[in-house]
Formats: C-alpha cells, structure tokens, sequence
C-alpha cells in the first residue's frame, strides 16, 4: 500500500503543478472577475461610441455630452459596471473624443496575458488597450463619416506659391502680355505679369520702364495650372532702384 | 453491490481525469512549442489551438475529477489487498478489459499517426511531444491495468 501513497504523491504533485500552470495561462480565477469586468466595460464604451458615431452622422458635430444622445440615439446610457457610474466624456478635436474609466487591469503591458485580443477595435484603428486604473480610449470619428468626400487631387492652396530672388535678364514690354524674365542661379525664369503689383525698393507703385536689366528683384508668384514652368507674377519689387 | 458501484465511479473520474489531463498538456505543448501550420489537419488539429476558454473547463474538470478519482482509487486499492474476494467482481473485471482495449486502441492510433506522418514527412518537434503526451497516459493506465489482470491470475491460479 505504501507504494501506492509514493506514487500518488508524484502524480498529485504534477496534477497540481499542471493546474497552477494552467491558471497562470488561462487567468487565474481571481482575475476574472476584473478580466469580465473590464471586458464589459469596453463592450459598454463600443456601444457609446457606435451612438455617437449615429449623432455625428445626423448632426456633423460631436454631442456636447453623453446625455445629448439620449433618448434618440441610446434609449439608456451604458454605465460603468464597476462603479455603476456613468463614464466620463471628453471632447479632444471635432471629430475625436475619449472615454474615461477606472480599469481593473493593465492590457498596455505586451507582458500581461490578460485579454489581448482587439475585438473591441474600431474603424479607424483605436486601440482598446489600457492601463490599470483610470484610464481614458480616445476614439476618433471613423473616416467615412467625417470626410464624406475626399477629393482626388490636392487643392490648389497659398502655400504652391513661390518666391524668387534674382537679377533681370530681359523684360518684354506689351500691352497685351507683358513677361520679365529673371535669372535665379543661371536659371532663366519667365513671369507673365497679369494684375502684378509692380514696387519699387520704398514700396511705392511704379511701372516696368523703370526696370533694367540687372536690377535685383524679387517675385512672388503662382503657378499656372500647378506646374512651375509657367509662373504668373502676383508681386514684383526692385531691391536695386 | 457497493463495490461494483464503487469500481464503476472508479473508472469514469479516471476516464473524465485522464482525457482532460492529457488535453491540457496537449494545450501546454501548443504554448511551449507552437505548431507550425502545414495547412494540413493532422490527429491533433483539435488541440492545436489553445484558447483560455478551453484550457478552464479542463482545469475544472481535472479540479473535480482528480480528488474523486484519487479517494476512490486508494480505498479500493486498500479494500483489494485486504479482500482478495474483491478481485471477483464481474463489474471489476469488465472495467479493467474495458479500459485496457480503450487505452490500446488510444495507443494503435497514435503509433499509426506517427508513422503516417513520417511516411508524409510531417514529423515535426511539436507532433513528437503530442505523441508522447497521449502515448505516455494512455500506455501508463494500459500497464498498470495489465499488471492487475496478472496479479489476479497469480493469486487464482
């Protein structure tokens, strides 16, 4: 009989070892209560957020509170499970916001094994990770909603506007289509001077007989139809006269 | 009829016992050495994956079978020795063959898969320790089982 109690203190021995194991890969038992709480609490903020997705869609802004969501959007608020309060909201940009509450887990730590599936994850890649304690999600607006219509090409804006210092090199005068044609590096530029605020060194308006060849200037321009080949000057001062 | 109630329990919480302790293995050998995916279900695709779920209902299982089966192992052991008019029971006979071709059959299809996957080329570390897993339990309950059957032939020879 004595062997028998050996050799089922040797198996009882791995049986426990093999079920402590198994507690560390699964969660132990007392992290489960937090691990479902903290789970249901992201759940509770993935519906908040579906919510307030529907009011940016029919109002193009963010609710001010969560309150404005009720009752038309969220027949009742999601509450926090933990703390049977109602989450915290902050406003961050007009199309982002973050959810606040007191967490009972670290998910940040890649070391932790507890609840690193993402299934909380929304459209424009926000992370359900957290720290333990309080804790804020930022959520964002998905894409779709907030930029409906995304253009293909980017606008032209102030900023393709360029500026050029350099000596002139020839200026073709004519009434139809007067051009000056400036010479920045050995580089040979050509302006059209259309509606081109003409200045002399103090500022003061004058016209393009006063400009000689090998008068420092300097050129704001546009280019026409976005390429830099074919410039329009919108302003050109003399720095020599 | 005590006993042969007795001998039956016996024999479930060790079916329940060893089944979920040798998947739960399966699983620790899923996490120690991760299965390379071949695309290819082999005899061990079920315990491929290892998920938290899976892993607590055989922890659950083992948390209340082991103890049972434990209790009920040492008693009758201890009631065999003292009675050898126990080794009689029709239900204690029955149970033993029982499990002694369950844990053969166990082991004919592990040695078979293992020479299929050979003859397949798909012999790799992780199958290898499944193999020992399964065949280690399965052969242990079909020796010790064994040597009952021979020590009852000695005594009632």
């Amino acid at each position: 009989m004595r062997k028998y109690y050996y050799s089922f203190s040797i198996i009882s021995f791995l049986v426990i070892a093999a079920i402590l194991y198994g507690f560390k890969l699964a969660g132990s038992p007392f992290n489960q209560k937090m691990l479902s709480q903290d789970s249901s609490r992201l759940s509770n903020m993935s519906i908040i957020k579906s919510s307030i997705d529907q009011y940016y869609q029919e109002n193009k802004m963010l609710p001010k509170t969560l309150e404005d969501l009720v009752p038309k959007f969220s027949a009742k608020l999601p509450i926090d499970p933990g703390t049977q309060k109602p989450f915290d909201y902050k406003l961050v940009t007009a199309s982002s916001y973050s959810l606040c509450a007191t967490f009972a887990l670290d998910t940040k730590d890649p070391k932790s094994t507890y609840y690193q599936n993402d299934s909380y994850l929304s459209y424009d890649d926000t992370s359900n990770k957290h720290s333990k304690g309080y804790d804020c999600l930022d959520y964002k607006i998905p894409s779709y909603l907030s930029n409906p219509y995304i253009s293909p090409t980017p606008r032209k804006t102030e900023s393709s506007s360029i500026t050029v210092f350099g000596t002139v090199d020839s200026i073709a005068e004519s009434d139809t289509n007067p051009r000056i044609i400036v010479s920045d590096n050995k580089i040979m530029k050509i302006f059209s001077l259309n509606n081109t605020e003409i200045i002399d060194q103090q500022g003061n308006k004058v016209t393009l007989s006063a400009f000689k060849s090998g008068d420092k200037v300097i050129v704001d321009a546009n280019p026409v139809s976005g390429n830099y080949t074919n410039l329009s000057a919108s302003r050109l001062q003399n720095l020599s006269r | 009829m005590w006993d042969v109630f007795e001998h039956i329990l016996l024999f479930i919480s060790l079916y329940v016992f060893a089944t979920t302790f040798t998947l739960l293995l399966h699983t620790f050998v899923n996490k120690w050495v991760p299965p390379v995916s071949t695309g290819y279900t082999n005899l061990y695709s079920i315990a491929n994956t290892y998920s938290s779920t899976i892993i607590r209902g055989y922890l659950s299982a083992i948390i209340v079978s082991y103890p049972l089966f434990l209790f009920l192992f040492l008693r009758i052991t201890k009631n065999t020795l003292a009675n050898h008019d126990l080794r009689k029971i029709r239900a204690r006979k029955i149970m033993i063959y029982l499990t002694l071709v369950i844990t053969f059959i166990i082991s004919l299809i592990n040695f078979i898969s293992i020479v299929y996957n050979f003859l397949s080329g798909n012999v790799s570390f992780n199958f290898l320790l499944h193999f020992f897993t399964t065949f280690g339990v399965s052969s242990l309950i079909f020796l010790y089982y064994l040597n009952q059957v021979k020590e009852d032939r000695q005594i009632y020879a």
